[in-house]
């Protein structure tokens, strides 16, 4: 990202978010940004992941220029090279666990016949082998959130965008899934851009940046 | 399957119901669509076979009207031909006065010698038949020869004998065998009694004449080196100048253009019925794609596509359209069957006889109504599957979802500008009856785009009348008031469903109070004569002349006005075909009666006795475009005769229009007897007790079956067949209420459990279960009743439209008060009303016993 600039419309007024924004996320590197709630920390990573538009600047995600590109470019930018981590999990609620891992390699174009056996390795590393054919709704919060983490891993993306993916969990479950991440992160050597409260979660990264005022200052390199 | 394809349709079964009550929808639909087509289709196939089997293989039929050709020009035409191709008919209706008040049948008068080559199964040289009893029907009076089936439905057998009454005479036929022609010619003669042609000119009294001549003009069957055309010529000289040689098939969809403006009328009210249909389909779609906003976010955000996302949903709609027109078909055949019996009493009042037995199922009327019943739910979810599309990627990081508010404004501006294309279409129409109907869907376009304002401005009204009330039911108006725009489209399927049944109720309630109105100002007379029975085919059966003098001379009887009734060719500047027409000797009574709507000054009347001029009926003067003043050419024995127009007056009583001339110019230019008599009694003659002494009076004069009839019998009897002719229309009615409830139903059902999260709420704050079924069901009555009021004027707009000008387009008629019946108002708003609050009762049911925690939950 360069010199990124974005604002949001509150009631008729306009508040600036991102006031020039820099960030540099190398292959393999893991990334933690921290800051107060609305501080622009998810609006952050919606603009890397092109769900959402810049006011300024410019920004390339793995390779692609996501301001210049159009919609479709977009789509297929999320779909083969990013993969997504939400807070609230969203599962789809009307495909099964195994379904779920599976979607975004149909839609990133694999054939569903030649996508078992990646499900089956996805579903088998998360724990969840023996629920593939759950449906989301009868699995806890940290089962919901290691599907959402396989879902994101499944079609190997060069990037790992997660928004608060511990927010809605117990210690306990939010301690397993930030052990998956990183593991699994590795495994892949992927980049990873964690939006975080939690210091737990910033722990698992290289790096650990703090959004505030609109500019991201470095706090202090972390273990590796 | 795609993942994609499989969300969408988990999400279709897990709510089923919802799915259920659309399938039902689109299939109701569908099947009044398909019924309405196959119950014409059966009837126009009846038609058609009936024709066939009596023209056989013939290439070309001679005839000449209602007078028939002389049996000379058939001696001529064997003669010239050679003989072979050549077969003579005579067609009658007849009577069967033991049986069934409406039991007739039709008569085919053939020469089974010379039919070999154009009606082989009445033949005994036919392959098909070899049991013919030839010599037996050749020299038996009045022997004849019928279908297995028929026999059977008149419990007759070989060696038994039937009366029959043609004309009004009695005959006593003889059954001599069963005829088994190939299935398809039996179809055509169901109810044909098919007898030799000299018994058929002995029942008919005409002995000299044959109605038409059949031709098979095959090189195989021409003497050498005759042509088609020389052998044309041969039969125009034989016959003369006025025969009409009319080559075969031209006959075929007579009762298609016959039952015209029927057959539209009632395929409009099919096709609104899919339209309520659509919107189930578009309000289901358009709550799915609601309830799968956050689903389709998250798809969006892991690389979905928009168009994915768009072309999943139109997908949807068109299985759900598939899979419920699918159903319908198979419904619409049972449907047809329930139309069948109203159609056919129709047809058999206005237009011919014929026998109509079982639905004929036609694969090609099923697949379109599978095609446009899937078309139309694909079209309706076209504009969901736009919003699912349209979902960004970034309504994943949204934590309430909404859907996007309707622009008001813009559906202003849309419904103003229907309004307009409306009102061009409908004052334009002219004879239009398409143009017509779009200006209605014009019309009804608007209505719905502007139910969303109207209804805000009701609930408006609602929400200040109950300023005073108490918090429970300020809450009830206000939450309905909140989601109007989610309701505005559920509200105006039924607005549109409830306006449809209000309008036709005022059509058929305006056209019977016009036509009952009509009926007294036209019968002036006190004793109305005619010869009873069917439709005959060479026009309405002649009194005999000792009955008319009998009857005339009545020591009751103070005047009689007589009237001939024939058919005849008649030509104007913008209209030529076959036309009844009636040569009138009125009485200054029955003069003074017509209803004219537009008159000469001052001489229509007393011109039309002296020959001078024509009047013509108003279906007729539209649909040929005639005014006053302007000439008709009458062919007539005598040649061409022209007269003006000196009146055109209304009747409700012939759809295909009449023309009324002097009977002094009837007798000089055509032939034809009496066929009517209007007797108006001396003064202080009991009419009803008079009736018994006319009847035995004409019994005694001649051996003829006569219709007297008293002035309220007459009137009465006319209501009965205008009510057995709009019958269909009922059923009509009551199949497209169906579709409304199920449509009200289905789309308040859906969105009431759509609200389980507010009421968690109410109840974790305390309210009891009774209290939040009375919610429930508090704000579905109130929608009804928006709903009911706002179809009274929509409704009322609607049988306006349709009484003053689709069904003068249709049949040419103009009414004389346009009405909007006061029950059928009150029955609107009552269904509207009955059908939300049993919409209500499950969702109240199910919240009721809801837990608290469950509720909250679904937020």
């Amino acid at each position: 990202m360069r010199n990124v600039h974005k604002s949001v419309h509150e009631g008729g007024t306009v508040r600036p978010v991102l006031a020039g924004v820099d960030l540099t996320v190398d292959a393999g590197e893991a990334v933690a940004i921290l800051g107060r709630s609305g501080s622009g920390k998810s609006t952050l990573l919606n603009l890397i992941a092109g769900i959402d538009d810049v006011d300024a600047g410019a920004i390339r995600t793995a390779g692609v220029d996501v301001v210049a590109a159009g919609e479709r470019a977009r789509a297929a930018l999320r779909a083969q090279k990013i993969g997504f981590v939400f807070q609230s999990f969203h599962l789809l609620p009307t495909l099964t666990v195994a379904e779920n891992i599976a979607l975004p390699l149909e839609l990133a174009g694999h054939a569903a016949a030649g996508t078992g056996a990646r499900v089956a390795e996805l579903l088998a590393r998360i724990g969840l082998a023996d629920r593939a054919h759950a449906w989301p709704e009868v699995l806890s919060g940290g089962e919901q959130q290691r599907v959402a983490v396989g879902r994101a891993l499944a079609t190997r993306p060069c990037v790992l965008l997660c928004d608060e993916p511990t927010g809605n969990l117990d210690d306990s479950s939010a301690r397993d899934v930030l052990a998956l991440l990183d593991e699994l992160r590795r495994g892949h050597g992927c980049a990873l851009v964690v939006v975080t409260h939690s210091r737990e979660a910033a722990a698992i990264c290289d790096r650990r940046l703090r959004l505030e005022g609109g500019v991201l200052h470095a706090e202090a390199e972390v273990r590796p | 399957m795609s993942l994609l394809w499989r969300q969408g349709l988990r999400y279709h079964s897990r709510h089923a119901l919802q799915t259920l009550l659309t399938l039902t929808g689109i299939a109701l639909g569908t099947a009044l669509l398909c019924a309405m087509q196959l119950s014409q289709r059966t009837a126009e196939r009846a038609f058609d076979l009936a024709l066939e089997a009596v023209a056989g293989s013939a290439t070309h039929t001679v005839q000449d009207g209602p007078r028939g050709l002389p049996v000379q020009g058939y001696v001529l035409v064997q003669r010239a031909l050679g003989g072979r191709g050549v077969a003579p008919a005579i067609r009658a209706v007849a009577r069967v006065p033991d049986r069934p008040e409406r039991t007739v049948l039709r008569v085919l008068g053939i020469d089974p010698l010379a039919d070999v080559e154009l009606r082989p199964w009445s033949s005994p040289a036919g392959a098909e038949h070899e049991s013919l009893p030839l010599g037996p029907l050749l020299t038996t009076p009045g022997g004849f020869v019928a279908t297995a089936p028929l026999l059977q439905r008149l419990g007759l057998g070989p060696g038994d004998t039937l009366r029959v009454t043609l004309g009004g005479r009695p005959h006593v036929g003889t059954c001599l065998g069963v005829l088994a022609p190939p299935p398809l010619v039996a179809a055509g003669l169901e109810d044909v009694l098919v007898v030799d042609i000299a018994t058929a000119q002995e029942w008919t009294g005409r002995l000299d004449r044959i109605d038409r001549l059949d031709l098979r003009l095959a090189p195989e069957l021409l003497p050498d080196g005759m042509t088609e055309q020389a052998a044309l010529a041969a039969v125009a000289a034989a016959f003369g100048p006025g025969v009409q040689i009319v080559a075969a098939g031209a006959n075929r969809g007579g009762l298609a253009q016959l039952a015209r403006g029927f057959r539209i009328n009632l395929r409009a009210l099919s096709l609104l019925s899919l339209l309520v249909g659509a919107f189930l389909v578009h309000e289901t779609m358009r709550l799915s794609v609601a309830a799968r906003r956050p689903s389709f976010g998250v798809l969006r955000a892991l690389g979905a596509r928009p168009r994915s996302l768009g072309v999943v949903v139109t997908l949807e709609a068109a299985v759900l359209g598939l899979f419920g027109s699918l159903l319908g078909a198979g419904l619409g055949v049972a449907f047809a069957q329930v139309l069948l019996d109203p159609l056919a009493r129709t047809l058999n009042d206005h237009y011919a006889t014929f026998a109509l037995h079982g639905v004929h199922v036609d694969g090609a009327v099923l697949l379109l109504g599978v095609l446009l019943g899937t078309a139309v739910a694909t079209c309706a979810g076209l504009g969901p599957a736009l919003a699912a599309a349209r979902v960004p990627a970034r309504e994943v990081l949204v934590q309430h979802h909404h859907e996007p508010r309707r622009r008001t404004r813009r559906q202003l501006w849309a419904a103003v500008s229907a309004a307009g294309l409306a009102l061009w279409l409908l004052l334009t129409a002219g004879a239009g009856l398409v143009q017509a109907y779009l200006g209605v869907l014009a019309m009804l376009t608007a209505a719905v785009l502007l139910v969303p304002a109207a209804m805000g401005c009701l609930l408006w009204g609602a929400g200040a009348g109950v300023r005073g009330a108490g918090p429970f039911v300020r809450y009830v108006v206000r939450s309905t008031a909140a989601a109007r725009d989610h309701l505005a489209l559920p509200v105006a399927a039924m607005v549109l469903a409830i306006a449809a049944t209000l309008g036709l109720a005022t059509l058929v309630g305006s056209f019977r109070d016009s036509v009952a109105g009509w009926l007294t100002q036209v019968l002036p007379a006190d004793v109305y004569v005619s010869v009873p029975g069917g439709v005959d085919e060479r026009g309405s059966s002649v009194l005999a002349p000792e009955v008319v003098a009998a009857l005339r001379t009545a020591p009751q009887v103070a005047a009689a006005s007589t009237y001939q009734r024939t058919r005849a060719m008649l030509r104007s500047g913008s209209g030529e075909g076959e036309v009844e027409l009636v040569g009138m000797d009125p009485t200054p009574a029955v003069l003074a009666s017509f209803p004219f709507l537009v008159a000469a000054p001052g001489v229509a009347r007393e011109a039309l006795p002296r020959g001078e001029g024509v009047w013509v009926s108003e279906p007729l003067a539209f649909r040929w475009q005639l005014a006053v003043g302007d000439a008709l050419t009458v062919a007539t024995e005598r040649g061409a005769a022209v007269l003006p127009i000196l009146a055109i007056y209304r009747d409700y009583g012939n759809e295909r229009g009449e023309v009324l001339a002097g009977k002094a110019w009837f007798d000089a230019h055509l032939r034809g007897g009496i066929t009517a008599l209007a007797l108006e009694t001396k003064p202080g003659t009991d009419v009803d007790a008079s009736l018994a002494e006319l009847r035995a009076r004409a019994a005694a004069a001649a051996e003829q079956d006569v219709g007297i009839r008293s002035q309220r019998e007459l009137r009465l009897g006319s209501l009965a067949i205008f009510d057995r002719t709009f019958a269909i229309t009922g059923v009509m009615r009551l199949l497209c209420l169906l579709v409304a409830f199920f449509g009200i139903y289905s789309a308040f059902a859906t969105l009431q459990l759509e609200r389980g999260a507010e009421v968690g709420l109410l109840r974790c704050l305390g309210a009891r279960p009774r209290q939040v079924g009375l919610l429930v069901l508090g704000q579905t009555a109130l929608l009804g009743l928006c709903a009911g009021l706002l179809a009274l004027p929509t409704g009322a707009l609607l049988g306006h439209v349709l009484a003053e000008v689709v069904n003068r387009v249709s049949f040419g008629w103009s009414l004389l008060e346009v009405t909007v019946p006061r029950t059928a108002m009150v029955e609107a708003v009552l269904l509207a009303l009955v059908a939300a609050v049993l919409a209500g009762v499950q969702p109240a049911v199910r919240f009721a016993r809801m837990r608290p925690a469950d509720g909250l939950r679904e937020a």
